[in-house]
């Protein structure tokens, strides 16, 4: 029998105290917190049995929780060998074509792998989706003697495979030297002012949805009511034009961005799009976060219907139900609910904190607050420096260290 | 990949900041830390730990490779499978 405030190791559950914590009372009592706060916090005094879920049969090297559509409770696994399982154990392959080989080979070699809930526009559904969970991952790939990391999307399941999603942009020529060849039909009276511009982006298509890749915004600007654009095919990179299906045309006028066109991607001659009140009024609207893809995360990780992108220098936020990264070179305006990019450097977790956000660093924590949204970002560094509040605000330097380092003169 | 838990703590009533350096409290190298309190952490040796107002409870003394949370529960990988561990379960009496 146990007397109030005496620990003891209970066996189930290998419950063992860690080193005590004192604090001192009134007059000087010395009490111990921590008995305390067990026998407050945790009546059974003992921690309860794990349940075993999903044996994979496999050394598990990271594992990912999600419900799935008939809110059951499953689990997605990256083995210690890389193999990304699902969860009824099924490994999953990236279709990639290798230009070292000249073919379509099924790839491993994960690095994360999960299951995400979000929402896309209408336009980048495609007609008749599977109704598997979408799937998201890292790979490594083959580049030269080396290898690199890239993201990869489509659906969960026996026999899905994954697309990767290459960082590659076009480059888009008036003339024949580009990959892209664009040029606006001169025969007609100007009818734009201001004139419009044209983003390009190379786009994938998964089980689930169309996914466009960092986008090339056109330098040349039009007025005319007729663009024609033509793929250059042989002058795309193998390794672009192989893992790629086709070219989305996306006019830029004024405050309003309209996808115009997909043309795929082995289209010989040119397409003819035309661009006036009545077709841009029938294209969809173009959101930009669902342009780009990251690039070479450390990691990433879904939490509040946002994902985190954690690079080495900053951290890159969705917007709200959006898997993917924001732009660099598109000059989106931050809107409530949008994305942004925070300038903190060796962000390695992020933790929901009520309506906001803990990112967890190596130099410490943050706290990330919205201007009375729960997430606004402007594209101001500054303003997205205020945004972070460092805790504790006034550490210095030595606390600093010896917080990092655990103190005790382990450094 | 290294970073340390540390203590919630009660600023002027409100959660603010985790980590008060000046008190006396138990420093762990963890490499992952999942859910808002109580939270479930992996230190760096393979150890589980559940996080709760301030203290931390050993929960496996080893070979853990992943912590996860979701939706209020807590899950680990130990070896070939998956966990789902209580902090508010009865205990089962062995």
């Amino acid at each position: 029998m146990l007397v109030f405030g005496q620990i003891e190791p209970i066996g189930v559950g290998n419950l063992v105290p860690l080193p005590k914590k004192t604090a001192r009372g009134l007059e000087g009592a010395v009490y111990n917190q921590f008995a305390e706060r067990m026998y407050r916090l945790l009546p059974h005094r003992s921690m309860p049995k794990p349940t075993l879920l999903i044996d994979f049969e496999e050394p598990i090297q990271f594992f990912y929780p999600f419900i799935d559509i008939d809110d059951n409770l499953r689990f997605t696994a990256i083995t210690e060998d890389r193999r990304f399982l699902s969860h009824t154990k099924e490994p999953q392959y990236v279709l990639y074509f290798n230009p070292a080989s000249n073919a379509l080979e099924y790839r491993e070699g994960f690095e994360q792998g999960y299951v995400v809930d979000h929402t896309v526009l209408s336009t980048f559904v495609i007609p008749s989706p599977s109704t598997d969970p979408t799937a998201i991952a890292t790979v490594f790939l083959p580049q030269g003697t080396g290898r690199k990391k890239v993201v990869c999307a489509g659906t969960l399941g026996e026999g899905s495979t994954l697309i990767p999603l290459l960082q590659y942009k076009p480059k888009v020529r008036r003339n024949s030297a580009g990959e892209i060849r664009v040029r606006e039909n001169t025969s007609l009276a100007p009818i734009f002012d201001p004139p419009y511009r044209l983003i390009f982006c190379y786009y994938v298509e998964t089980l689930k949805e169309r996914i466009l890749l960092p986008a090339t915004l056109s330098e040349g600007r039009f007025t005319r009511g007729e663009v024609l654009v033509q793929i250059n095919y042989s002058n795309i990179p193998v390794e672009a034009r192989k893992n790629v299906a086709g070219v989305v045309v996306i006019v830029l006028w004024a405050n309003q961005t309209r996808i115009m066109r997909f043309i795929p991607i082995d289209t010989v001659g040119e397409t003819v799009i035309a661009i006036n009140q009545e077709t841009l009024a029938d294209a969809p609207s173009f959101n930009f976060h669902t342009a780009n893809i990251p690039y070479n995360p450390r990691a990433i990780k879904t939490v509040g219907n946002r994902t985190f992108y954690f690079y080495p220098n900053e951290v890159r936020i969705s917007a709200i139900g959006r898997m993917w990264d924001i732009p660099d070179d598109l000059a989106p305006q931050g809107v409530a609910g949008g994305g942004g990019i925070v300038d903190v450097s060796n962000a390695l977790d992020v933790l929901p904190f009520g309506s906001q956000f803990l990112l967890l660093t190596k130099q410490g924590v943050y706290r990330l607050k919205g201007n009375g949204q729960p997430f606004c970002f402007r594209f101001r560094p500054l303003a997205l420096l205020l945004a972070l509040l460092c805790f504790p605000p006034l550490l210095k330097r030595r606390q600093m260290e010896w917080c990092i380092t655990g103190g005790c003169g382990l450094r | 990949m290294v970073y340390y838990g540390g203590m919630w703590f009660e600023i002027a009533g409100v959660n603010e900041t985790i980590n008060i350096v000046l008190q006396p409290i138990t420093l762990l190298f963890l490499r992952k830390l999942e859910g808002s309190e109580p939270s479930i952490a992996l230190g760096i040796d393979g150890k589980l730990y559940l996080i709760l107002d301030e203290s931390f409870y050993e929960v496996e003394a080893g070979g853990v490779r992943d912590v996860s949370s979701l939706n209020g529960r807590f899950f680990y990988a130990k070896n070939t499978a998956v966990y789902e561990i209580d902090p508010f379960a009865p205990v089962s009496e062995v």
